[in-house]
């Protein structure tokens, strides 16, 4: 992700399904709304207690006209400040007016955009720290700290707008999980959809929202992520275009540590405890080829099956995966082995 | 006895969950269990966090999946599948924080809306080591317990108080509940207790 990399769009989809045109990012008297203090809220708490409502404000998770939006803005306040001192990306952001800037800037994408949701905070991080490092020192003098926050908050206006309404919104991310996620998977590695699925039984959208809504910082680390989000960006300023292939090509990855798993709490164990590893620059270029090739496939079935094996090939030699069609035969091959370098290790 | 790791063999295996407010500090509860480990700055959890401890019980071993859930998460119909086959919850909340306390109410509606009838509960209230930061008392908390008609203790993944008392109480209650319950005994995959099920799953093949 650099700084100013990609042209901005002329609209910016929110969750809601609104467009917000990109006058508002050039708006250079864009100024950001302070933080409310506490007895603010606290005084507007206690007005709310007071007020009738007539249908239970916890049934209803997102914002609604009905609800004042102070009293939105201060619950996502509190979890804002409760995750800010949380995020853990690097330590410039253990400075405390580091996290005062974070939390404005969160507060002000809550006010104008979307209620706080929980992810938000280390996408806006990411965006902070890449900003931050792209900025020199001589730039770095002339950008005071509030117009520095705001482009951090324009940046992420443009950056995070598609990941909200594709991974953030629930019925999004359900959507995304059963009919693009599972719908891939089953293209490109029949075997591997039916290990998970059919066979262990796990729904997608359990592991797969952290890997999405985060962009895979978790599970790739700081580094590598942001080197994959960067070829992502340069393909599609969408991001989420690819973000199914790449997982798909993961998965690949660590295809037998999956097929070995015993039974289902351990395949989840690994799905949420992504084995780490620091990948080259042609590791990277490779893995995004394949994903590129995936995407234009356009849904052809038999091309997608095809560079599914080529993509099984290139991360695990030795085997004919154009006939591996079984994964359950698969792990017994994987054990009997195991067992023959055991007794051969044993008896050396 | 017990063990950290992954284990391959186990007489049970128990579903349990943590829920709360955010920053009541369940995956600090969850790291102490699983890894006897304590950081004071835990990364949110977005969406589940998962780890796996098996423990014996009665000379049984029982493998406990503990699924930690992110605070936010509360009303999302994501959470259906979390809740799906919990043999036993956690409801935790921050003896510091009067607010995360007045919220068990909410999560004991949530949790009662999407768990299965006969899943166990248990009330916690975790940080009982910050004495003089102490919002809500012991008695505040038994209080409420009585009233859900749920078991309840205090403890602090900080100096690791009744953590380990508090998974293990939870997994023999419900193994003492399954006991009587014949129906919840068998190789019941689909209903989430799967107490006495076969020690390993066998290598048939799976496609």
């Amino acid at each position: 992700m650099q700084r100013n990399k990609t042209e901005p769009s002329n609209t910016v989809p929110t969750p809601h399904g609104k467009l917000v045109t990109d006058e508002y990012q050039e708006d250079e008297t864009l100024k950001l709304l302070p933080v409310p203090k506490e007895n603010d809220i606290n005084s507007q708490r206690e007005e709310l207690v007071k007020e009738q409502v007539s249908i239970d404000p916890l049934s209803e998770p997102t914002r609604t006209p009905n609800r004042s939006k102070f009293s939105v803005t201060s619950d996502s306040l509190d979890i804002i400040k409760v995750d800010v001192p949380r995020l853990l990306l690097s330590p410039l952001f253990t400075s405390q007016s580091i996290q005062d800037d974070i939390v404005q800037i969160l507060y002000n994408y809550d006010h104008s955009y979307t209620s706080y949701r929980q992810g938000y905070h280390e996408l806006c991080g990411l965006i902070y720290l890449v900003l931050h490092e792209d900025s020199d020192d001589e730039t770095s003098s002339l950008i005071s700290r509030s117009d520095f926050n705001k482009e951090v908050f324009t940046t992420m206006i443009n950056f995070i707008g598609p990941i909200v309404s594709q991974f953030y919104i629930e019925d999004s991310i359900l959507g995304w999980s059963v009919s693009i996620f599972n719908r891939n998977l089953l293209l490109v590695d029949y075997p591997l959809y039916e290990l998970l699925l059919k066979y262990h039984h796990i729904e997608t959208q359990i592991w797969v929202i952290r890997w999405v809504r985060l962009i895979l910082l978790r599970e790739l680390g700081l580094q590598n992520s942001t080197r994959f989000v960067d070829f992502m960006w340069s393909y599609d300023s969408d991001i989420t275009k690819l973000m199914s292939y790449i997982i798909i090509i993961l998965l690949i990855r660590i295809k037998l540590s999956l097929v070995e798993c015993e039974d289902s709490g351990e395949v989840l164990y690994l799905l949420l405890h992504y084995p780490y590893i620091e990948y080259s620059d042609s590791d990277i270029c490779q893995m995004i080829e394949f994903a590129i090739q995936m995407d234009q496939c356009h849904g052809d079935e038999k091309k997608l099956k095809e560079v599914g094996v080529q993509c099984n090939k290139w991360f695990h030699k030795g085997f004919k995966w154009e006939k591996v069609k079984d994964l359950g035969k698969l792990r017994l091959e994987l054990k009997l082995k195991r067992r023959v370098r055991g007794v051969l290790g044993g008896s050396k | 006895m017990a063990t950290r790791t992954p284990s391959r063999s186990y007489d049970s295996i128990l579903k349990l969950l943590l829920v709360g407010d955010s920053g009541v500090g369940k995956s600090c509860l969850l790291l102490r269990f699983v890894e006897d480990k304590f950081n004071p700055s835990f990364i949110t959890t977005i969406g589940i966090d998962f780890k796996i401890r098996t423990i014996e019980i009665d000379g049984k071993r029982i493998k406990l999946q503990v699924w930690d859930t992110a605070g936010q998460e509360r009303f999302r119909t994501i959470t259906t599948a979390y809740y799906r086959g919990a043999t036993g919850i956690i409801l935790v909340y921050d003896v510091t924080d009067a607010r995360t306390f007045e919220n068990v109410r909410n999560w004991f509606e949530t949790v009662n809306q999407h768990a299965n009838d006969d899943t166990q509960l248990i009330l916690v209230g975790n940080k009982n080591d910050e004495v003089d930061l102490r919002a809500v008392t012991s008695e505040q908390g038994s209080d409420l317990a009585k009233e859900l008609g749920i078991p309840f203790l205090e403890a602090s993944a900080k100096t690791n108080d009744n953590v380990n008392k508090l998974f293990f109480e939870l997994a023999s209650i419900i193994l003492e509940k399954n006991k009587n319950n014949e129906a919840l005994t068998g190789n019941n995959n689909s209903g989430g207790v799967n107490v006495n099920a076969a020690s390993t799953k066998s290598s048939s093949n799976c496609c």
